[in-house]
Parts: C-alpha cells; sequence; structure tokens
C-alpha cells in the first residue's frame, strides 16, 4: 500500500551482491533532498556495480531530490545503467519522463529484474 | 476571498508564507496529495522567485497571493525581477543538459499542478490545483 504523502522521506538500503538496493518511502521535499543527496554520494563512494531505486512507496519528490538523484549518478560515473528505478507511482513516472530522466535512470517493474538488467 | 503576502527575499520568510497557505488549504479538507502537490510547486515558485528573480537581493519583495476554495487553489508567486521567458530557459530534455542536477523546477511545477501559467514579463507564475 503506498504511503502517505505528507510522511518525512525514510531510506532503506541493503546490499545485494554487488548492488545496492535503496527503498525510498514517504515523500522527499527540499530539506530531505539534501539528506538523500548525503546518503546516495556515501553508495556511490563504494562503487557497487549498480544502485537500484525502489521507488513504490515514494509519493513526492521535489527539484532538488531529483538533482541528488543525478548528484549520486555523476558519483557513478555517469555510467548509464549504473542506477535504476522500480515501479515508480505514476506521478513520479510522469515527472520522469517529462524531464526525459527514464533515459537515465532505466524504469524496470520489480527490483529483481532491475538487479539483473 | 484571495489573501496577498509581501514577503522580503528570504528562504526563512517564503516558509512561513508557505506555512499560511498550506494552513488555509488544509481549512478546506484537500487531500494530504493534493496538499503536498501545492506544498512542492509552491516551494520551487518561491525558490525561483528569490534567487533567481530577486537575486537574493534585501531591497525586493516577493508576493504570494492565495485564493482557496472547495473546488480550487490558485496561487500566484511574483517577484521585482526582470522576468524571463519560460520557454528560452535551458532545456533540461536536452542531451547535453540530461545530467544536470539543476533546471527541472518548472517541469516539476507543470507535472503537480492542474494549471501552470506565467504573465507576459515571466515575473509571475499562477498554480491552479483542483480539489480532487
Amino acid at each position: 500500500m503506498s504511503r502517505s504523502a505528507a510522511e518525512a522521506l525514510v531510506v532503506e538500503v541493503r546490499q545485494v551482491g554487488d548492488a545496492f538496493v535503496v527503498r525510498l518511502v514517504g515523500s522527499a521535499d527540499a530539506a530531505e533532498a539534501e539528506e538523500l543527496q548525503l546518503r546516495l554520494e556515501q553508495l556511490a563512494t563504494l562503487e557497487p556495480r549498480a544502485v537500484v531505486l525502489d521507488m513504490g512507496d515514494l509519493a513526492f519528490i521535489c527539484s532538488a531530490g531529483l538533482g541528488a538523484l543525478l548528484s549520486a549518478y555523476a558519483r557513478l560515473g555517469h555510467k548509464r545503467g549504473s542506477m535504476r528505478v522500480v515501479r515508480p507511482q505514476p506521478l513520479i513516472q510522469r515527472l520522469l519522463e517529462m524531464t526525459c530522466l527514464t533515459r537515465v535512470f532505466p524504469v524496470y517493474e520489480t527490483v529483481d529484474d532491475a538487479l539483473n538488467g | 476571498m484571495a489573501r496577498t503576502l509581501r514577503i522580503p527575499s528570504d528562504l526563512g520568510a517564503a516558509q512561513q508564507a508557505e506555512d499560511e497557505l498550506l494552513e488555509e488549504v488544509a481549512r478546506y479538507g484537500y487531500t494530504e496529495a493534493s496538499t503536498f502537490a501545492i506544498k512542492l510547486a509552491v516551494e520551487e515558485a518561491l525558490n525561483n522567485a528569490i534567487k533567481h528573480g530577486n537575486g537574493f537581493d534585501g531591497s525586493k519583495k516577493v508576493e504570494l497571493t492565495f485564493d482557496v476554495s472547495d473546488e480550487r487553489a490558485v496561487v500566484s508567486v511574483t517577484d521585482q525581477g526582470e522576468g524571463f521567458v519560460p520557454d528560452r530557459l535551458p532545456d533540461p530534455t536536452a542531451d547535453e543538459n540530461l545530467e544536470k542536477p539543476t533546471g527541472r523546477g518548472v517541469m516539476l511545477m507543470r507535472a503537480y499542478m492542474d494549471d501552470v501559467r506565467f504573465n507576459d514579463k515571466g515575473n509571475q507564475v499562477q498554480l491552479t490545483k483542483k480539489n480532487s
């Protein structure tokens, strides 16, 4: 079930082999985007094969939050496929499509698909 | 009835004004999702007005006007800058800009709100969200 839009962002990280799965829960406003950026950039310094962003319970993200994703992507070396998105809610999917970020972050139906993609 | 708040070019003042707007939205029982969409879009608009419109100039003000009803919330943000032409902003979807972390505020407003329009000068944005 989707979490509340007003719920503060929770970032859950687990390691699967040489990749990280990052589950984003709630909503990322400007204040939380900074923390998100720090967390993702920390992961990027560990040079994983991929960072998989599970967005199934992410209700909203602000533009600074999108910037946080792109900053971490830059730390990963701008390699297409190094950051992957899983099952974004329709509004987030629309935003990713409008901004053409689906060309940067491939979108998958499941975490397993993303890990194997 | 519409209310107008005139604030300095300061992000703290913008936060207080935003809180007043959201209190008004809450009074009309907007859904949590609609409320959060308004919050994020207005944050983008206020940040743009303060940073890019007024350039953090302490002598310049930002006006936040809102008219909230059972049907819709109409919010406008006006700065005292030179204005801009939205179509002439660097295209964040162009290949050379795609991986840059900034420049997506206007697109985000369009994604989250039902209607977004700028005045001719480009120093005012009007945001509309239906209560659905």
